[in-house]
């Protein structure tokens, strides 16, 4: 494994020395065999120059122990790169953005300070995953509701700061959105902490975010400006009653109408998450005739595909709503959503799909057809061995490209065409990425991504080097059109920083900034979010 | 609907392969309280699996496709630590038991993918040497090779081979799924 950067091996043993001590013999990893684990297992660069490998790892059991660490890492300059539960497959794994790093790993660091059920919050440390959250939650009867990513094996506290997102009220699904007051190792080795848990007497930072003067949380969240060692996280009050209904529509610009209603209803409060589909993804790869006319110059102006729908009674989408509430609330709204769709789209049908009523038993828990719309964490997305739009062969695994795309079916529709033809001008052919029936993905609140999976393979060198040659030219195509990615793997954060390019980078210099005002020597994850300390710019 | 105990119960007692090799040689016999089997449920490979780590006195449990909760109740939450565990899962599924493995310095030693074919047969991709009677066992057992699969997973020797990070091999058929027998336990340091 390498060294740290500039760092002798001489000194690189001292510092060895004294990070054992303060974390114990076993809480260091030096071995090979070990620090191998923290490899991206879905690096688009697998055993290649430029994957990222770290030079050793460090699992720190608590705050007094991370700074302690933190210090150390100063006094040497070694560069620390913090993972959580180190899930973040598709966004870098638990690898670093700079070769030579030292994984902090905090796991260990899995107590659940307190969960409110009346207020409705939790205190969570950085190893806490979705399950055990989940799990204790159920475990003492509390009437509260986790939201989870897909999977649910990660860190709360790591996917917030990743700006991770899951999949039911807008309150709750942008999952750094709904975090509430941070505890942070700065690049100096002082603890902060912010919103109220800033005021020692208080009791209230579960409860409000803000506290007095700058809200600073967000330089946490996808940057390297401390360690955070604690989050607090807004709950959800666990519902009545779950329904998940269905819209379906039978023309391709009723995109456009199922969009408009959609948005209402749920900047209203009156809907969870609205899940976005067309039967006719899977259809085209089972229908030549459906997948000619995907394929086809002229298939955007949609006429091929209605006659299609009509012909065979297939929609073009389908729209999946979710009410959470009590049962003759939902039942109303779901009225109500029915009435509106059924104004705005001439020949829309509805459909009925599971309606649940809580709490569930284990038996009906575990038959409970998306677990995610009801908070249950699962690895049902790694374990049904089929592939999707976002899932797509070989399986080793994928980068995801996910720009993000004004929530309007007519800007749907042009990020389609647009990334479609432009993956064949560029030669890519990754059928599963990008087409007419590529539907927008809503984890993230008004706004929508148009995410798609492109292959990476650990024995196929030449699989990576064409999706990695594939996501540059996307990256450099959506933001020529206003689409920017929210999220990114290292390897692409430089190039996704320099895309937003207001006022020459200006977001990106103040970052700058601040890193060189507040970690000069780049011991917390320099290049995290596509910015560097001024001794690690590439322009230095 | 089967439930899992139901499906594990009648799994019992159906492990006859014959002209296979007894079951257990080469895994120290010791250790036998303390192996754990995982198979998945929804193949039909998964019950002569069950019921050849069964015959060797292995705690067995079953899942379907998910591992998460069995993962925090058969093996976190056991009084028992496995030393070792082994199973028939699908790809996906030993993703993620590798890595939740990890945690308890557990490592993959044995892998071997089996591919389906349109024709109903199955290929069987080994990532570390196999005893020199198991590829003719699986080649001649077609597509049910669930209990030969256990034989051979019994009879690895543990720290037989590093499979950490492996690829799954190329498989053109995505409308098919591949499984895995596999077998996790601590590695031998120098």
């Amino acid at each position: 494994m390498p060294l740290p950067p500039h760092l002798s091996p001489q000194l690189w043993q001292e510092a060895l020395t004294q990070l054992r001590a303060a974390v114990g013999p076993d809480a260091l990893f030096t071995a090979d065999d070990d620090v191998t684990l923290y490899r991206d297992a879905y690096s688009p660069v697998w055993g290649e120059a430029e994957e990222r490998q770290a030079s050793a790892a460090i699992a720190p059991n608590s705050t007094e122990q991370v700074q302690a660490v933190v210090r150390i890492a100063n006094h040497f300059g070694i560069p620390l790169f913090p993972i959580a539960t180190g899930r973040n497959l598709g966004y870098g794994g638990s690898a670093s953005n700079l070769s030579g790093s030292v994984i902090v790993d905090l796991k260990r660091m899995n107590r659940i300070i307190e969960v409110d059920d009346k207020r409705h919050f939790a205190i969570v440390e950085p190893g806490v995953s979705y399950f055990d959250l989940y799990r204790y939650i159920q475990e003492r009867g509390l009437d509260v509701w986790i939201d989870v990513p897909d999977p649910g094996w990660g860190s709360v506290m790591g996917n917030a700061l990743d700006h991770g997102v899951g999949h039911t009220w807008s309150s709750y699904r942008d999952h750094f959105g709904s975090h509430c007051g941070l505890e942070v190792v700065l690049p100096d080795g002082e603890v902060m902490r912010t919103g109220m848990g800033a005021m020692t007497s208080a009791k209230t930072s579960g409860d409000f975010r803000y506290g007095f003067g700058p809200y600073v949380d967000g330089l946490f969240a996808q940057a390297g400006f401390g360690i955070v060692t604690r989050m607090g996280i807004h709950l959800m009050p666990r519902p009545e009653c779950f329904l998940h209904r269905r819209v379906l529509a039978y023309r391709r610009q009723d995109i456009v109408p199922l969009v408009e209603v959609a948005n209402k209803l749920e900047d209203a409060g009156l809907i969870g998450m609205p899940l976005y589909e067309s039967p006719m993804f899977g259809a085209q790869f089972a229908d030549k005739a459906l997948r000619d006319i995907a394929t086809a110059p002229d298939v955007w102006n949609g006429n091929a595909i209605d006659r299609y729908a009509a012909e065979k009674a297939m929609p073009v989408w389908q729209l999946g709503l979710s009410f959470y509430g009590p049962a003759e609330v939902v039942e109303a709204i779901w009225r109500h959503a029915q009435a509106q769709f059924a104004k705005a789209i001439p020949g829309a049908r509805f459909e009925t799909i599971e309606t649940l009523h809580f709490p569930l038993s284990p038996q009906a828990e575990e038959a409970a057809l998306h677990k995610v719309l009801i908070g249950v964490p699962n690895l049902n997305i790694f374990a049904i061995g089929a592939r999707s739009a976002t899932n797509p062969e070989p399986a080793d695994g994928h980068l995801l490209f996910s720009p993000m795309v004004a929530r309007s079916g007519e800007e749907v529709m042009k990020a389609q065409r647009l990334f479609t033809e432009g993956m064949r001008e560029m030669g890519a052919d990754f059928p599963m990425a990008y087409g007419p029936f590529t539907a927008p993905f809503t984890w993230m609140p008004r706004i929508f991504a148009l995410t798609a999976g492109l292959p990476v393979s650990r024995s196929d060198p030449k699989v990576n080097q064409r999706s990695r040659e594939t996501m540059r030219r996307l990256i450099e195509l959506g933001a020529r059109h206003g689409y920017g990615e929210y999220r990114t793997p290292p390897l692409f954060q430089d190039q996704v920083m320099a895309t937003y390019d207001f006022n020459g980078n200006a977001l990106r210099r103040f970052c700058e900034t601040l890193k060189d005002a507040v970690d000069p020597k780049g011991i917390i994850a320099p290049g995290r979010g596509g910015f560097w300390p001024r001794a690690m710019r590439k322009e230095a | 609907m089967a439930t899992r105990r139901l499906f594990l119960q009648g799994a019992v007692g159906t492990a006859a392969l014959a002209g296979a090799p007894a079951i257990g040689t080469t895994l120290p016999a010791n250790r036998s309280d303390k192996l754990l089997a995982l198979i998945d449920i929804t193949h039909a490979q998964g019950g002569p699996f069950v019921a050849a780590a069964q015959t060797w006195g292995a705690r067995t449990a079953a899942l379907r496709g998910d591992p998460l909760a069995l993962w925090h109740d058969a093996v976190l939450a056991s009084a028992v630590q496995p030393a070792a565990i082994l199973g028939l899962t699908t790809q996906g599924t030993l993703f993620c038991l590798e890595r939740l493995g990890w945690e308890l310095g557990l490592r993959v030693q044995l892998r071997i993918d089996h591919l389906p074919a349109p024709d109903g047969s199955w290929r069987h991709v080994a990532h570390t040497d196999l005893p020199a009677w198991a590829p003719d066992m699986l080649a001649g057992a077609g597509a049910d090779f669930g209990l030969a699969a256990a034989h051979i997973a019994l009879n690895s020797s543990d720290g037989a081979g590093d499979c950490t990070h492996a690829a799954p091999p190329p498989h053109p058929h995505r409308d098919s799924t591949p499984l895995v027998t596999w077998l996790l336990a601590a590695p031998h340091r120098a």
